[in-house]
Parts: C-alpha cells; sequence; structure tokens
C-alpha cells in the first residue's frame, strides 16, 4: 500500500515536472522563438561563473603566501620571500623525478638471493574445478 | 492423437512467432550494424573502448528483435523487466552524479590553478551548447528537445545523459549515443578546425611551464568551486557537488579508501550500467526517427562550434596578453570537455609543428574547466526549463 502511494506520488511528481517543462518551453517559443536570449544569458551565466573561479584562483595564492609569511614573521623566521625564490618548474621536477628514477632502477647489487615458493592454498568450488572442466585421463 | 499434433503444431507456431527471425525489421538489422561498427572502432581502432564496447553490446541488446505484445517483459521500455530497472538509474538521472563523483577523484585541477586564466578556455567552448540550441530551434525541435540536443556540444555524456532525462526523456538514447560517438571522434573532428582558425606563428607558440601548486590550494579549490559555481546556479549541483566532491575526496589525503573506490570500482560499475543501458535504449522501434538523425547531425555541429569558440577565445585573448603569457591558442579546442581526448588532439597536433613544444599539461586546464562550464551550462538549461 506504501509502495503504491510512493509510486503514485513520484508519478505524478514526474508529469507535474514534465508540464511545467511544456509550459514554460512554450512560453519560450512565445517570447524568444530563435534562442537569442537564452544564448546570451546563458553565455553570460557560464562565463561569469568560471571568471569568478578565476578570480579566486588568481588571487587564492596571494592570500595563502601572504598568511604564510604574516605566520613565519610572527615566530621571528627568515621570510622565505625575501630569500631567492625557490619554485621548481614542473619540467624540472620531472628531471629530477627521472634522475632519482634511473638512479633507483641501477640499484642490483645487493638483491636477494633467497628464492622462497610459496604455497597458495584455495578453498575448492565446483564453479572452477578441474574435474569439469578436464577430462579423467587426459592421456588415455 | 489429431488434438496431440494440433498442440504441437500451435505451440511450435506460437514459439516461432516469439523468435527474433519473426519480428525483425530492417530497423533492427541497421542498428545491429551500428552496434558492430561501434564495437569493431573499440577494439580495432581503440576509440574509447571503455565506452563503445558497453554502449555496442548495449545497442545488440536493445536491438534483439521480439514480439512486443507477448509481454515477456524483456524489452528495456517494458515496465518490470530487468534492463528497465537498470535504465531507471538514466532516466531519473541517477547514474550521472555517481559518474561525476568518479570523475572528480580522479581529475587532477593542479595545470587549471597554476594557470587559472585558462579557465576561460573552458568558458568560451560552451559556445557550441548555445550555438546548438539556437540551430536546433530553427529546424524546428521543440524548446526544451534542443535544449536537451544542444548540450551534446558540451561534450559530455554523464551532463547530456542528465540534462536530457529531465528535459527530453524521450530522446535520451539518441543523444547519449551521439555525445558519446562524437566524443570518440574528437580526434577526427577536432584538427581540421585547429589547423585553419590558427597561424604557423600561433601554433607554435611556447606557453610558460605551470607552476607547482600546494596542497592547501589543491584542498580549497573543491570547497572554493562548489560554492561559487553552484551559489550561481544551484541546478547544476547534483553534478558539481559530486565533481568537487570526488575531487576533495582525492586531495585531502585522508580518504584514500574512498577516493579509491570511487575512482575504481564505483565508476567502472557505474560506467558499465550507463554504457549498456543506453545502448540498449537505441530500439530500433523507437530510436530509428528523423529526429534522431537530426540530433546526430546537431552534434556534429555543436562540437564544430565548441571548438571554434575556444580557439578563437584563446586568439582574442592573446590580443591582451604580454608575449611571455601568450597562449597557444592549439590548446582552446581543450574547452571541448571531452577530458582527457581533445587535451590530447591538442598536444599531437602541437607536436605536428614543434616536436619540442608540449602542449598537454596546458591544456588539461581548459579541459577540465569545459566540464565544469558544461555542467554550469547544464544547470542553466535546467533552472530556465524548469524553474
Amino acid at each position: 500500500m506504501y509502495s503504491q502511494i510512493v509510486d503514485s506520488v513520484a508519478v505524478f511528481d514526474s508529469v507535474a515536472a514534465m508540464e511545467t517543462i511544456h509550459e514554460n518551453a512554450h512560453e519560450f517559443q512565445k517570447i524568444d522563438p530563435w534562442g537569442i536570449g537564452l544564448t546570451f544569458i546563458g553565455m553570460l551565466v557560464v562565463f561569469s561563473s568560471l571568471f569568478l573561479l578565476f578570480i579566486a584562483f588568481k588571487n587564492l595564492v596571494k592570500v595563502l603566501n601572504y598568511l604564510r609569511r604574516k605566520k613565519q614573521s610572527k615566530k621571528g623566521e627568515i621570510l622565505s620571500a625575501d630569500l631567492k625564490e625557490d619554485v621548481h618548474t614542473g619540467e624540472v621536477n620531472a628531471a629530477i623525478a627521472m634522475a632519482l628514477y634511473l638512479y633507483s632502477q641501477e640499484q642490483h647489487d645487493q638483491e636477494s638471493l633467497v628464492l622462497t615458493i610459496n604455497k597458495v592454498a584455495r578453498t575448492y568450488s565446483p564453479w572452477s574445478s578441474k574435474i569439469y572442466s578436464l577430462r579423467q585421463h587426459p592421456r588415455s | 492423437m489429431e488434438k496431440f499434433f494440433e498442440f504441437i503444431s500451435h505451440g511450435f507456431t506460437q514459439f516461432m512467432s516469439y523468435t527474433a527471425f519473426a519480428n525483425i525489421t530492417a530497423g533492427h538489422v541497421v542498428m545491429i550494424v551500428v552496434a558492430l561498427i561501434f564495437i569493431y572502432l573499440a577494439i580495432a581502432k581503440d576509440y574509447e573502448p571503455l565506452l563503445l564496447i558497453p554502449i555496442g553490446f548495449g545497442m545488440l541488446i536493445g536491438n534483439i528483435p521480439f514480439n512486443l505484445g507477448a509481454g515477456l517483459q524483456v524489452g528495456i521500455y517494458e515496465e518490470g523487466s530487468v534492463l528497465n530497472y537498470l535504465y531507471f538509474g538514466v532516466t531519473k538521472g541517477i547514474y550521472p552524479p555517481l559518474i561525476f563523483l568518479g570523475i572528480g577523484a580522479m581529475t587532477d585541477f593542479s595545470t587549471l590553478l597554476s594557470n587559472p586564466k585558462l579557465i576561460l578556455l573552458g568558458a568560451a567552448a560552451q559556445l557550441g551548447i548555445f550555438g546548438a540550441y539556437t540551430i536546433s530551434l530553427a529546424l524546428g525541435y521543440l524548446p526544451e528537445q534542443a535544449a536537451a540536443i544542444a548540450i551534446i556540444g558540451g561534450a559530455d555524456g554523464p551532463t547530456a545523459i542528465f540534462l536530457s532525462s529531465k528535459l527530453a526523456p524521450e530522446l535520451v538514447g539518441a543523444i547519449a549515443v551521439s555525445a558519446y560517438s562524437y566524443m570518440a571522434l574528437v580526434p577526427v573532428i577536432q584538427p581540421p578546425i585547429m589547423k585553419l582558425l590558427t597561424n604557423d606563428k600561433e601554433r607554435r607558440i611556447r606557453m610558460k611551464p605551470p607552476r607547482t601548486v600546494s596542497k592547501t590550494e589543491k584542498v580549497m579549490f573543491p570547497i572554493i568551486g562548489l560554492l561559487l559555481t553552484c551559489f550561481i546556479t544551484p541546478s547544476a549541483l547534483p553534478l558539481l557537488g559530486m565533481l568537487f566532491f570526488g575531487n576533495l575526496l582525492k586531495e585531502s589525503g585522508v580518504t584514500k579508501r574512498l577516493a579509491d573506490t570511487a575512482k575504481g570500482a564505483l565508476i567502472d560499475i557505474v560506467t558499465i550500467l550507463i554504457g549498456l543501458t543506453v545502448g540498449a535504449s537505441t530500439q530500433a522501434t523507437t530510436f530509428l526517427t528523423p529526429a534522431s538523425i537530426g540530433i546526430f547531425v546537431l552534434g556534429a555541429v555543436s562540437f564544430v562550434i565548441a571548438t571554434t569558440g575556444g580557439i578563437l577565445f584563446a586568439k582574442l585573448m592573446n590580443l591582451f596578453l604580454s608575449d611571455e603569457n601568450k597562449i597557444n591558442p592549439l590548446i582552446g579546442n581543450s574547452g571541448v570537455s571531452a577530458v582527457p581526448d581533445s587535451a590530447r588532439v591538442s598536444q599531437m597536433v602541437g607536436l605536428q609543428y614543434d616536436k619540442t613544444n608540449h602542449l598537454l599539461m596546458h591544456a588539461m586546464a581548459p579541459n577540465v574547466a569545459g566540464v565544469i562550464g558544461s555542467a554550469v551550462a547544464a544547470g542553466i538549461m535546467l533552472s530556465f526549463f524548469m524553474g
């Protein structure tokens, strides 16, 4: 009974939503038959949303750096900005990473010579049993 | 004895009427051929195999002819069938936000953070959506259908499915198949436009290497991004909310298990379900209509407009930028949010003109901004028509 009520409410909601969409679309067709208005507003909103992100993230670094300097100056530390800028580019980082990788790849001298064979036990399952996939006496 | 033979004969005739051979139409054959082409492109040409295999096989499943009047409850549009239940996730817009969760958890936004002005290229490429909207209206589609079709220009499958399931559920199959097909064809569609709209000097522009982005910035990005974008377009909340949530799981560094699930098992499961059901929804009896063919044409047009918008806007930005900050307009195409295919196209075309000029990292910025942009555009469409 409960599920029937929930179903009928859901159907009513979706029907009502579709009716609203059709009504709005009908209005749109009258007011903005070529879609120029929606295009203009749409692009404006998309640009303003992403422009806000641009402004926010452009200034985020400045704010973070300012806060860091303030914290450091409170502690009496030397301001890192006063020293030579120590920011590596992606290319420099990639070169360092590659050098470290190549160096670590060459470390073969001290490899362990002990070989271990691990016994693997699997739970029996008829789904993967060889009894059903192989003949009992393949060579006979 | 006669009664027995009559029974056998009746049973056999009835069985034969249920087989696919008795119910096949030319439409089914066409769709099966299309499905086989999709599967071929995925396996032999490696075009978006993770999408084209489920969609292609789903098309095969959806186009096995059966007796519609028999009440077998096997078709995707038959109430009570298993496929119908799985399709519920598409029609109610459940799958797309889950995919966005996974995309958020696997996307690194640091290139965008290191050069925030490239976000604007992601906005410019959304011209494809609104351009396709006006053209769809001119071709006689209803405004809500035109809006659903236009979102193909966002080159974002989940967004296209999400919006079309709300505005024009009858077109979901055609729109999804069109969107995913053109996303797979990005390496074919975009390069000629990119070459046409740029000159040799512009194609060789070298951009400043991206700076290192701190962890604090990366953690703050999803929180600030959500607040700013969703305060403007709350209707995009299901998509953007999940996208930024997924990204916070990744960048916070303390929820590795959740991030791994979101970008691994969860997105794989949802991709399988969405691909298979969208493919199956292309049942010849409901899919092969002039409207569907029109959608395919409009999908291509929207991709062309979106690519053009991104490239021309990059050129426009260059007019106001200093020489050292200039943007290579070949990354403008990446505003089309087919991640990471359009960024790969930027890299590929860029290397054709300068073998040491790697544009991939720069192109990823407008690429991921395009994801946000197309979700915002979908939100605008929703709020206009559903408000």
